[in-house]
Protein backbone atom coordinates (compact mmCIF):
# COMPACT_ATOMS: atom_id res chain seq x y z
CA UNK A 1 0.00 0.00 0.00
CA UNK A 2 1.34 3.44 -0.90
CA UNK A 3 1.30 6.32 1.61
CA UNK A 4 2.02 9.84 0.46
CA UNK A 5 4.30 12.26 2.28
CA UNK A 6 2.52 15.61 2.07
CA UNK A 7 3.45 19.24 2.62
CA UNK A 8 1.34 20.10 5.71
CA UNK A 9 -0.82 23.16 6.24
CA UNK A 10 1.50 26.03 7.11
CA UNK A 11 -0.98 28.71 8.14
CA UNK A 12 -2.96 31.30 6.26
CA UNK A 13 0.10 33.24 5.07
CA UNK A 14 2.35 30.49 3.73
CA UNK A 15 1.52 28.70 0.51
CA UNK A 16 4.87 27.37 -0.70
CA UNK A 17 8.14 26.01 0.63
CA UNK A 18 11.45 24.72 -0.67
CA UNK A 19 12.63 21.15 -0.21
CA UNK A 20 15.89 21.67 1.66
CA UNK A 21 17.05 18.13 2.22
CA UNK A 22 15.97 14.53 1.87
CA UNK A 23 17.19 12.53 4.86
CA UNK A 24 16.39 9.24 3.10
CA UNK A 25 17.00 7.93 -0.40
CA UNK A 26 14.70 5.94 -2.64
CA UNK A 27 14.80 2.32 -1.48
CA UNK A 28 15.67 3.15 2.15
CA UNK A 29 13.59 1.62 4.93
CA UNK A 30 11.97 4.32 7.08
CA UNK A 31 10.05 4.18 10.35
CA UNK A 32 6.96 6.13 11.36
CA UNK A 33 8.06 9.32 13.11
CA UNK A 34 11.51 9.35 11.51
CA UNK A 35 12.46 12.63 9.81
CA UNK A 36 12.59 11.93 6.08
CA UNK A 37 12.55 15.37 4.50
CA UNK A 38 13.15 18.99 5.52
CA UNK A 39 11.28 21.86 3.90
CA UNK A 40 11.84 25.55 4.52
CA UNK A 41 10.56 29.01 3.79
CA UNK A 42 12.67 32.15 3.94
CA UNK A 43 11.90 32.29 7.67
CA UNK A 44 11.99 28.77 9.12
CA UNK A 45 12.51 25.09 8.46
CA UNK A 46 10.17 22.20 9.12
CA UNK A 47 11.24 18.58 9.54
CA UNK A 48 8.63 16.20 8.10
CA UNK A 49 8.35 12.72 9.55
CA UNK A 50 7.46 9.49 7.81
CA UNK A 51 3.72 8.87 8.33
CA UNK A 52 4.24 5.07 8.49
CA UNK A 53 6.83 2.28 8.40
CA UNK A 54 7.93 1.17 4.96
CA UNK A 55 10.33 1.82 2.14
CA UNK A 56 10.75 5.19 0.45
CA UNK A 57 9.51 4.27 -3.00
CA UNK A 58 9.48 7.63 -4.72
CA UNK A 59 10.77 11.18 -4.34
CA UNK A 60 8.56 13.53 -6.32
CA UNK A 61 10.02 16.89 -5.27
CA UNK A 62 13.79 17.06 -5.22
CA UNK A 63 16.13 19.15 -3.10
CA UNK A 64 16.13 22.81 -4.06
CA UNK A 65 12.70 22.64 -5.71
CA UNK A 66 9.78 24.79 -4.63
CA UNK A 67 6.53 23.08 -3.71
CA UNK A 68 3.07 24.01 -2.46
CA UNK A 69 1.01 23.21 0.63
CA UNK A 70 -0.72 19.87 0.10
CA UNK A 71 1.71 18.65 -2.57
CA UNK A 72 3.07 15.11 -2.52
CA UNK A 73 6.76 15.15 -1.64
CA UNK A 74 7.30 11.41 -1.85
CA UNK A 75 5.70 8.01 -1.44
CA UNK A 76 6.27 5.23 1.11
CA UNK A 77 5.32 1.63 0.31
CA UNK B 1 5.09 54.25 23.19
CA UNK B 2 6.84 51.49 21.27
CA UNK B 3 4.40 49.51 19.16
CA UNK B 4 3.49 45.87 18.64
CA UNK B 5 1.35 44.25 15.97
CA UNK B 6 -0.97 41.33 16.65
CA UNK B 7 -1.60 38.72 13.94
CA UNK B 8 -4.20 35.94 13.97
CA UNK B 9 -2.49 32.94 12.40
CA UNK B 10 -5.46 30.54 12.37
CA UNK B 11 -6.92 27.57 14.25
CA UNK B 12 -9.84 27.13 16.62
CA UNK B 13 -9.86 26.80 20.41
CA UNK B 14 -8.59 28.69 23.46
CA UNK B 15 -6.23 31.55 22.68
CA UNK B 16 -2.48 30.90 22.43
CA UNK B 17 -0.14 33.85 21.87
CA UNK B 18 3.33 33.38 20.36
CA UNK B 19 6.09 35.91 21.12
CA UNK B 20 9.18 35.55 18.92
CA UNK B 21 12.82 36.02 19.83
CA UNK B 22 15.36 38.72 18.96
CA UNK B 23 15.68 39.15 15.19
CA UNK B 24 12.77 36.80 14.39
CA UNK B 25 9.12 37.43 13.52
CA UNK B 26 5.74 35.68 13.39
CA UNK B 27 6.85 33.43 10.53
CA UNK B 28 9.50 31.80 12.71
CA UNK B 29 6.76 29.66 14.33
CA UNK B 30 6.11 27.72 11.13
CA UNK B 31 7.06 24.26 12.40
CA UNK B 32 4.90 24.28 15.53
CA UNK B 33 2.08 26.51 14.27
CA UNK B 34 0.86 23.89 11.83
CA UNK B 35 0.20 21.53 14.76
CA UNK B 36 -1.07 24.18 17.19
CA UNK B 37 -3.91 25.05 14.83
CA UNK B 38 -5.57 21.76 15.85
CA UNK B 39 -6.25 22.85 19.44
CA UNK B 40 -5.89 26.62 19.64
CA UNK B 41 -6.79 29.93 18.16
CA UNK B 42 -3.27 30.94 17.37
CA UNK B 43 -1.99 34.50 17.54
CA UNK B 44 1.50 35.88 17.04
CA UNK B 45 2.66 39.30 18.06
CA UNK B 46 5.54 41.19 16.50
CA UNK B 47 7.16 43.80 18.71
CA UNK B 48 9.01 46.91 17.55
CA UNK B 49 12.06 46.38 15.37
CA UNK B 50 10.67 43.11 14.00
CA UNK B 51 8.41 41.89 11.20
CA UNK B 52 5.58 44.26 10.38
CA UNK B 53 5.98 46.40 13.49
CA UNK B 54 7.57 49.83 13.41
CA UNK B 55 11.02 50.71 14.63
CA UNK B 56 10.22 52.85 17.66
CA UNK B 57 11.54 50.53 20.36
CA UNK B 58 11.58 53.18 23.09
CA UNK B 59 14.25 52.27 25.60
CA UNK B 60 14.35 48.76 24.10
CA UNK B 61 13.92 46.94 27.40
CA UNK B 62 11.85 43.76 27.70
CA UNK B 63 9.56 45.65 30.08
CA UNK B 64 8.78 48.25 27.38
CA UNK B 65 8.21 45.56 24.75
CA UNK B 66 5.89 43.74 27.16
CA UNK B 67 3.90 46.92 27.83
CA UNK B 68 3.39 47.44 24.10
CA UNK B 69 2.25 43.83 23.67
CA UNK B 70 -0.19 44.18 26.54
CA UNK B 71 -1.74 47.15 24.76
CA UNK B 72 -1.87 45.22 21.46
CA UNK B 73 -3.66 42.19 22.91
CA UNK B 74 -6.01 44.05 25.27
CA UNK B 75 -9.59 43.16 24.38
CA UNK B 76 -8.56 40.80 21.58
CA UNK B 77 -7.47 37.71 23.52
CA UNK B 78 -9.10 35.87 26.43
CA UNK B 79 -6.77 34.47 29.12
CA UNK B 80 -4.18 33.26 26.61
CA UNK B 81 -1.44 30.75 27.13
CA UNK B 82 1.73 32.51 26.05
CA UNK B 83 4.56 30.74 24.27
CA UNK B 84 7.69 32.89 24.27
CA UNK B 85 11.05 32.15 22.72
CA UNK B 86 14.35 33.63 23.96
CA UNK B 87 13.81 37.39 24.32
CA UNK B 88 10.13 36.65 23.74
CA UNK B 89 10.21 34.37 26.79
CA UNK B 90 11.62 37.14 28.94
CA UNK B 91 9.04 39.54 27.55
CA UNK B 92 6.33 36.96 28.36
CA UNK B 93 7.49 36.83 31.99
CA UNK B 94 7.25 40.61 32.27
CA UNK B 95 3.83 40.50 30.66
CA UNK B 96 2.65 37.82 33.10
CA UNK B 97 3.92 39.93 36.00
CA UNK B 98 1.75 42.85 34.95
CA UNK B 99 -1.09 43.51 37.34
CA UNK B 100 -3.53 44.00 34.48
CA UNK B 101 -2.56 41.18 32.10
CA UNK B 102 -4.68 38.02 32.51
CA UNK B 103 -2.50 35.07 31.43
CA UNK B 104 -3.54 31.45 31.96
CA UNK B 105 -0.18 29.76 31.36
CA UNK B 106 3.39 30.21 30.14
CA UNK B 107 5.54 27.99 27.94
CA UNK B 108 9.02 29.47 27.76
CA UNK B 109 11.57 28.27 25.21
CA UNK B 110 15.17 29.11 26.16
CA UNK B 111 14.10 32.41 27.79
CA UNK B 112 16.94 34.93 27.50
CA UNK B 113 18.06 36.50 30.75
CA UNK B 114 16.75 33.73 32.99
CA UNK B 115 20.05 31.85 32.93
CA UNK B 116 22.51 34.74 32.73
CA UNK B 117 23.02 36.94 29.72
CA UNK B 118 22.74 35.49 26.21
CA UNK B 119 25.88 35.37 24.07
CA UNK B 120 26.79 39.01 23.45
CA UNK B 121 28.77 38.26 20.27
CA UNK B 122 25.64 36.82 18.67
CA UNK B 123 23.32 39.57 19.92
CA UNK B 124 25.67 42.37 18.88
CA UNK B 125 26.49 41.02 15.42
CA UNK B 126 22.94 40.25 14.34
CA UNK B 127 21.93 43.88 13.56
CA UNK B 128 25.18 44.41 11.62
CA UNK B 129 24.93 41.50 9.16
CA UNK B 130 25.36 42.51 5.54
CA UNK B 131 26.68 39.42 3.77
CA UNK B 132 24.49 36.36 3.23
CA UNK B 133 27.26 33.81 3.57
CA UNK B 134 28.49 35.26 6.86
CA UNK B 135 24.90 35.67 8.06
CA UNK B 136 24.32 31.98 7.42
CA UNK B 137 27.32 31.04 9.56
CA UNK B 138 26.03 33.26 12.38
CA UNK B 139 22.48 31.89 12.14
CA UNK B 140 23.69 28.29 12.09
CA UNK B 141 24.90 28.81 15.66
CA UNK B 142 21.22 28.71 16.62
CA UNK B 143 20.80 25.03 15.76
CA UNK B 144 22.49 21.67 16.18
CA UNK B 145 21.35 20.39 12.78
CA UNK B 146 22.94 23.04 10.57
CA UNK B 147 20.90 22.20 7.47
CA UNK B 148 17.88 23.73 9.23
CA UNK B 149 19.35 27.12 8.38
CA UNK B 150 19.65 27.91 4.69
CA UNK B 151 21.32 30.54 2.57
CA UNK B 152 17.85 31.60 1.41
CA UNK B 153 16.91 32.36 5.02
CA UNK B 154 20.16 34.22 5.63
CA UNK B 155 19.68 36.38 2.52
CA UNK B 156 16.10 37.14 3.54
CA UNK B 157 17.22 38.15 7.02
CA UNK B 158 19.88 40.51 5.68
CA UNK B 159 17.23 42.02 3.42
CA UNK B 160 14.98 42.80 6.39
CA UNK B 161 17.84 44.74 7.97
CA UNK B 162 17.99 47.06 4.97
CA UNK B 163 14.71 48.74 5.95
CA UNK B 164 14.98 52.28 7.31
CA UNK B 165 15.78 52.26 11.01
CA UNK B 166 15.68 48.50 11.46
CA UNK B 167 19.33 48.04 12.35
CA UNK B 168 19.20 50.86 14.88
CA UNK B 169 16.04 49.43 16.46
CA UNK B 170 17.75 46.07 16.94
CA UNK B 171 20.88 47.72 18.30
CA UNK B 172 18.74 49.52 20.88
CA UNK B 173 17.12 46.27 22.00
CA UNK B 174 20.49 44.48 22.06
CA UNK B 175 21.98 47.26 24.15
CA UNK B 176 19.15 47.12 26.66
CA UNK B 177 19.38 43.37 27.24
CA UNK B 178 22.34 43.40 29.65
CA UNK B 179 20.60 46.09 31.70
CA UNK B 180 17.27 44.29 31.87
CA UNK B 181 16.05 43.18 35.28
CA UNK B 182 15.59 39.49 35.95
CA UNK B 183 11.88 38.89 35.41
CA UNK B 184 10.03 37.07 38.20
CA UNK B 185 8.26 33.76 37.67
CA UNK B 186 4.63 34.52 38.55
CA UNK B 187 3.61 32.00 41.24
CA UNK B 188 -0.05 31.93 40.25
CA UNK B 189 0.53 31.13 36.56
CA UNK B 190 1.40 27.56 35.45
CA UNK B 191 4.77 27.72 33.75
CA UNK B 192 6.90 25.25 31.80
CA UNK B 193 10.41 25.95 30.52
CA UNK B 194 12.00 24.02 27.66
CA UNK B 195 15.69 24.35 26.92
CA UNK B 196 18.07 22.65 24.49
CA UNK B 197 21.14 21.12 26.12
CA UNK B 198 23.29 22.31 23.20
CA UNK B 199 22.10 25.93 23.24
CA UNK B 200 25.14 28.06 22.32
CA UNK B 201 23.31 31.37 22.53
CA UNK B 202 21.69 31.13 25.97
CA UNK B 203 22.86 27.93 27.67
CA UNK B 204 20.43 26.23 30.06
CA UNK B 205 20.70 27.08 33.76
CA UNK B 206 22.96 25.13 36.09
CA UNK B 207 20.49 25.63 38.93
CA UNK B 208 17.10 23.91 39.12
CA UNK B 209 14.30 26.04 37.72
CA UNK B 210 10.59 25.43 38.33
CA UNK B 211 9.07 23.59 35.38
CA UNK B 212 12.39 23.19 33.55
CA UNK B 213 12.88 20.37 31.04
CA UNK B 214 16.16 20.14 29.16
CA UNK B 215 16.04 18.43 25.74
CA UNK B 216 19.04 16.54 24.39
CA UNK B 217 20.74 17.44 21.13
CA UNK B 218 18.79 20.66 20.62
CA UNK B 219 20.13 24.19 20.23
CA UNK B 220 18.52 27.60 20.78
CA UNK B 221 15.42 26.89 18.67
CA UNK B 222 13.35 24.13 20.34
CA UNK B 223 10.35 25.17 18.25
CA UNK B 224 12.34 24.17 15.14
CA UNK B 225 14.45 21.27 16.40
CA UNK B 226 12.14 19.72 19.00
CA UNK B 227 8.62 20.20 17.71
CA UNK B 228 7.25 17.08 19.42
CA UNK B 229 8.58 18.20 22.81
CA UNK B 230 7.14 21.69 22.41
CA UNK B 231 3.77 20.32 21.38
CA UNK B 232 3.70 17.84 24.29
CA UNK B 233 4.38 20.62 26.79
CA UNK B 234 1.81 22.92 25.20
CA UNK B 235 -0.87 20.22 25.29
CA UNK B 236 -0.01 19.46 28.91
CA UNK B 237 -0.37 23.14 29.74
CA UNK B 238 -3.66 23.36 27.84
CA UNK B 239 -4.98 20.34 29.78
CA UNK B 240 -3.87 21.86 33.06
CA UNK B 241 -5.51 25.19 32.29
CA UNK B 242 -8.71 23.46 31.20
CA UNK B 243 -8.75 21.28 34.33
CA UNK B 244 -8.36 18.06 32.34
CA UNK B 245 -6.48 15.20 34.06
Amino acid sequence: MATEILVPQLGNEVTEAEVTEWAASVGDDVSAGEVVVVISTTKAALEIEAPCDGSLAEIRIGEGELTEVGAVLGVIE
Amino acid sequence: MTDAVLHRLGGEGPDVLLIHGFGADRMSWLAVASQMFETATLWAVEYAGHGGAGNDVGDGTPQSLAAAIETAICGALTRPIIVGHSLGGTVALHLAASATADISGLLLLAPAGVSGQPDSDFIDILPELEDGEFALAVMQRLVVRKTLMTRRMADAFVETLRGDGRRQALRQIAGALPLASQPPFPPAVPCTVLWGDSDEIAPPPDQPLPGLRVIENVGHLPHIEAVAAVMAELRGLQDSVAGRP
